[in-house]
């Protein structure tokens, strides 16, 4: 198969990871952030300057990903003690300063942003073939799944449920509201930093730009089309927010507003996205 | 739900089939990727001088009788975009050559994967030095920002007798290649640099900034940026009181900077890659062709530089594949050694880093609402 | 230089307010954030720049892009907005966020890429005083802007229409069975929040010599945190909002680094939440 086809798999690959990381905080836990693309930012720096200093694959991909929780726990900390909709603000701020910051420092190359990022070398041996890659991506998405899935299941993940549906009660019934928001972020922030670290190496280039805060917003509109709280839904709404600029593109120049009409079209005819239930819609009533 | 996942994996599928189908045989396609949304005022002008070559090469029989085809992508401003577009054209419409993206944070996106897909890339206005050493497959169609920093800092010392100069760039790869560069060159001739401020694309407020700047003592302000900024930039300079004369690199180059800046752009400096009146009977043509497109419609933007180095990389190109053959390595073999190629931007050359070589960089001043050359 | 930017981050200020009004208003009343309020302010703009070229007339081109801005934030009500009302939020906000880039690709479609210049040429009067500089532009849109806001403030506390929005902004079921047209009501509260960022649109074209179809997205954005900073739903909260932070700005470019100017508009939005987590004008009860 073609080389195209194989770059768009493994970008998909590498937003399905994104996108089921934002997931956690958005689906599971019921909060709202608009930055999750600094958290990618992150993941992906980090990864890639710890390479061009030397650091082989697996250290670096790991270490990526606990750093950036790390920073997860550090945006949570304060963020998370704004009322719930300021949350978006707080976050969306992040990801601006975040982004600024990889734009205005010597070690992540500034504007000009990293080049010459090693690729992923496993066992000694660079892995240049993009199946090869894929295999790689698909590998870690499928471990991804399978730990979302056991989240779900587990006492962490039915507190997130209880916090979703009504965080006063959840606070009444005894659980610690700002601990596991806390640590919706901290999971998700892993995942988000070692998507960014797949990614630099991939693309052997990184700058600012791709971590912006258009970024985030496709990241997000990738989980709420596919259906918020649902792990297939995220990774439906990654293939289909992938794949649609690469439909679109003999479109020319109507390709955005197409764009935009579909979101729109896509939230008024089925807001509750591909995989999601109608309860979900039904939910959050803004009522005074 | 299950539908639509159904109609979604169906898009796939279909996608993935046509991305494997070739394309038809008896044309030439080479690739471009340009600023065709977010940035199409740079962007269309470099897609007019490409489709007014593509035109000129079909009317005399295309490239060795076979028709030559353009395809353009957009690159929409996003380094990631660049790299997809990139990716579709070599795997779906089979390009041996690219010519674009036309941004340094793009053109270095692009570089490790043309290296690695042997695919050449000649970006016509990526300013960045670090495009030099990004591959033997990634060439440049204009000069390096430092020959650019040469010739206006020297120009600014000679001419101007300058003696302290303010910067105020535009904080990416662009602005902020020339804020290193001239600050060293200016230095190194014994100008100092009394301030550097910075401002972001989108941004039009410069207030905060100039007002920063007007604090200090200098007889030279340095506003290396695209014009969308660096002409309000300028226009509040002298609205808050700015005296001293002003200079810019070649984005500064085009009518509407003088339309946005207004009185500000009188005497206004920067270099430029193309003269309009560089008399080669190839360049009188190409003039007349690009100005009836402009004057055709009202909303096409005006910068007839980028539609110049565009037109000349595209003829050149055409030139490599009609005399060496089609293939990447084949491309490259003719532009490593083309020798005085006869283009509009000057007599052409590329050096053994790929950027391309010409007489010089082109100042120009501004003199009553017109640009008139100086050097 | 103190006083200076202050001036400047007053007038950038002054525009922030306008535009936060826009969402504080529609986030108060209807919970919701209207991503393309930026791109109501742009066409706003582009309308009377348009019209402004046609025409020669000022007045005539002002009434244009306002009434443009009115009918779009009207039809995005009616179309993105209205049928998910009710719905997890962030639902109307990706299709705010849809119309968002809809709109600015429609722009750029419609009426170029390229920057338009403002088809006036202004040379305003400067006045100094204390080691500052203020020019009649300035004073003008600290002026109109004072004047629209006032507007509004006497509109929503004074008129039936504005006291119903009022009453459905703090509980619409109450509202509706007090028999207030509750549908009417949002359509008011669209019709101002438009008409207030098309003003504001208006008044940055001639104010930077500039209008392009991507100019309403760094003021949306600051708009919307100005809205919060200040305490979603209030009024005066929105204005002051837009005050601090366009003095934020101005001062943190000035006197810590120009590089982050965006940023600081954020960290002192995240400072403030921090510190007064309901906003500034929400925080004091």
């Amino acid at each position: 198969m073609s080389v195209y086809v194989f770059h768009v798999l493994i970008m998909m690959g590498i937003y399905s990871l994104l996108a089921l990381s934002l997931n956690i905080i958005v689906g599971f836990a019921g909060l709202v952030s608009l930055g999750h693309a600094a958290f990618f930012g992150i993941g992906a720096y980090l990864s890639g300057i710890l390479m061009i200093k030397g650091l082989g694959f697996p250290a670096a991909f790991f270490l990526s990903g606990c750093a950036t929780a790390v920073l997860g726990l550090c945006l949570a900390l304060p963020a998370l003690r704004v009322k719930d909709d300021y949350l978006a603000i707080v976050t969306l701020g992040f990801g601006i300063i975040i982004g600024l910051v990889f734009m205005n420092l010597d070690i992540t190359g500034g504007a000009d942003g990293l080049v010459g990022i090693p690729p992923v070398s496993l066992f000694g041996k660079p892995l240049y073939s993009k199946p090869g890659f894929l295999g790689l991506v698909l590998g870690v998405l499928v471990i991804m799944i399978a730990s979302m899935y056991s989240l779900k299941q587990s006492k962490i993940g039915r507190a997130w449920a209880a916090i979703r549906d009504n965080d006063v009660s959840a606070m009444f019934m005894g659980i610690n509201v700002y601990a596991y928001k806390t640590m919706a972020f901290i999971t998700s922030s892993f995942w988000a930093g070692l998507a960014g670290s797949l990614y630099a190496h991939y693309t052997a280039y990184i700058n600012p730009h791709t971590f912006n805060m258009h970024t985030s917003i496709m990241i997000l509109s990738m989980v709420v089309l596919g259906g918020i709280g649902s792990i297939t839904g995220s990774i439906l709404g990654a293939i289909l927010l992938i794949l649609l600029p690469e439909v679109l593109r003999p479109l020319a120049d109507y390709q955005d507003i197409f764009y935009g009409a579909l979101l729109v079209a896509m939230m008024v005819f089925r807001p509750q996205g591909i995989m999601g239930r109608v309860k979900i819609t039904e939910m959050f009533g803004r009522k005074k | 739900m299950k539908k639509l996942s159904f109609v979604v994996l169906l898009a796939f599928v279909a996608f993935s089939l046509a991305a494997s189908v070739a394309g038809a045989a008896d044309e030439i396609k080479i690739g471009a990727i340009l600023r065709l949304s977010q940035g199409a005022s740079d962007g269309l002008p470099a897609r007019r001088g490409i489709e007014i070559a593509e035109k000129e090469i079909n009317a005399k029989g295309g490239i060795n009788g076979k028709k030559l085809k353009v395809i353009f992508e957009d690159s929409k401003d996003s380094p990631q975009n660049s790299v997809a577009t990139f990716q579709k054209l070599v795997s779906m419409d089979e390009v041996k050559v690219i010519i674009g993206p036309m941004m340094s944070g793009e053109v270095l996106a692009v570089a490790p994967v043309a290296q690695q897909s042997k695919i050449v890339v000649i970006t016509p206005n990526g300013t960045s030095p670090k495009i030099s050493d990004a591959g033997e497959y990634i060439y440049r169609g204009c000069t390096r920002i430092d020959k650019q920093a040469e010739a206006l800092t020297k120009y600014a010392k000679e001419k101007m007798k300058t003696t302290k100069v303010a910067i105020l760039y535009s904080n990416e790869p662009y602005g902020k290649g020339c804020n290193d560069l001239f600050t060293k060159n200016f230095t190194d001739l014994g100008i100092p640099v009394v301030i550097s401020e910075s401002f972001m694309v989108g941004d039009r407020d410069f207030s905060a900034q100039l007002t920063k700047i007007k604090q200090q003592q200098f007889d030279l302000l340095f506003i290396p940026g695209y014009l969308q900024e660096t002409a309000p930039a300028i226009s509040q300079a002298a609205k808050i009181g700015i005296t001293a004369p002003s200079m810019g690199v070649f984005g500064d180059m085009a009518p509407k900077y003088i339309e946005l800046a207004g009185k500000a752009a009188e005497n206004h400096i920067n270099a430029s890659e193309y003269n309009e009146d560089y008399a080669t009977p190839v360049n009188k043509a190409f003039k007349a062709e690009y100005f009836k497109i402009v004057n055709a419609n009202a909303n096409e933007p005006n910068n007839i530089m980028f539609a110049a180095i565009a037109y000349d990389m595209t003829r050149m190109v055409a030139e490599a594949i009609a005399k060496k053959g089609n293939e990447p390595d084949s491309i490259r073999g003719y532009l490593d050694t083309v020798k005085d190629f006869d283009g509009v931007t000057g007599k052409l050359s590329f050096d053994k880093n790929g950027d391309v070589i010409k007489q010089g960089v082109y100042l120009f001043k501004v003199k009553n609402g017109k640009y008139v050359k100086v050097q | 230089m103190l006083l200076q930017q202050l001036i400047n981050g007053l007038v950038s200020g002054c525009v922030y307010a306008l535009v936060a009004l826009g969402y504080t208003m529609i986030f108060g009343i209807l919970g919701i954030v209207n991503f393309a309020q930026g791109e109501i302010y742009m066409f706003g703009a582009f309308s009377a720049v348009v019209t402004l070229a046609a025409t020669g007339s000022i007045w005539l081109s002002a009434a244009a892009g306002i009434a443009v801005a009115c009918i779009i934030g009207l039809l995005l009500e009616r179309v993105a907005f209205r049928p998910l009302r009710g719905m997890h939020p962030l639902i109307p906000l990706i299709s705010a966020i849809g119309a968002s880039i809809f709109l600015s690709s429609l722009a750029r479609l419609i009426f170029g890429p390229e920057d338009k210049s403002f088809p006036l040429e202004f040379h305003p009067a400067n006045y100094s005083f204390f080691n500052a500089q203020i020019n009649d532009l300035q004073l003008i849109i600290i002026g109109v802007s004072i004047f629209l806001m006032a507007l509004l403030t006497a509109f929503l506390n004074m008129t039936r229409h504005g006291k119903a929005i009022i009453a459905v902004a703090m509980d619409s079921d109450a509202a509706r069975l007090s028999g207030i047209n509750v549908n009417r009501a949002y359509e008011l509260t669209f019709l101002m929040g438009s008409a207030l960022s098309g003003a504001a649109g208006i008044m940055m074209a001639v104010y930077y010599n500039a209008t392009s179809p991507n100019m309403g997205l760094l003021p949306g954005l600051k708009g919307f945190s100005a809205a919060i900073l200040g305490g979603v739903g209030s009024i005066p909260g929105a204005i002051i909002g837009g005050l601090v932070l366009g003095i934020a700005e101005n001062l943190g470019a000035a006197y810590i680094s120009s590089s982050f100017k965006d940023a600081f508009a954020f960290i002192a939005l995240v400072l403030v939440l921090v510190l007064m987590p309901r906003g500034i004008m929400r925080s004091r009860k």
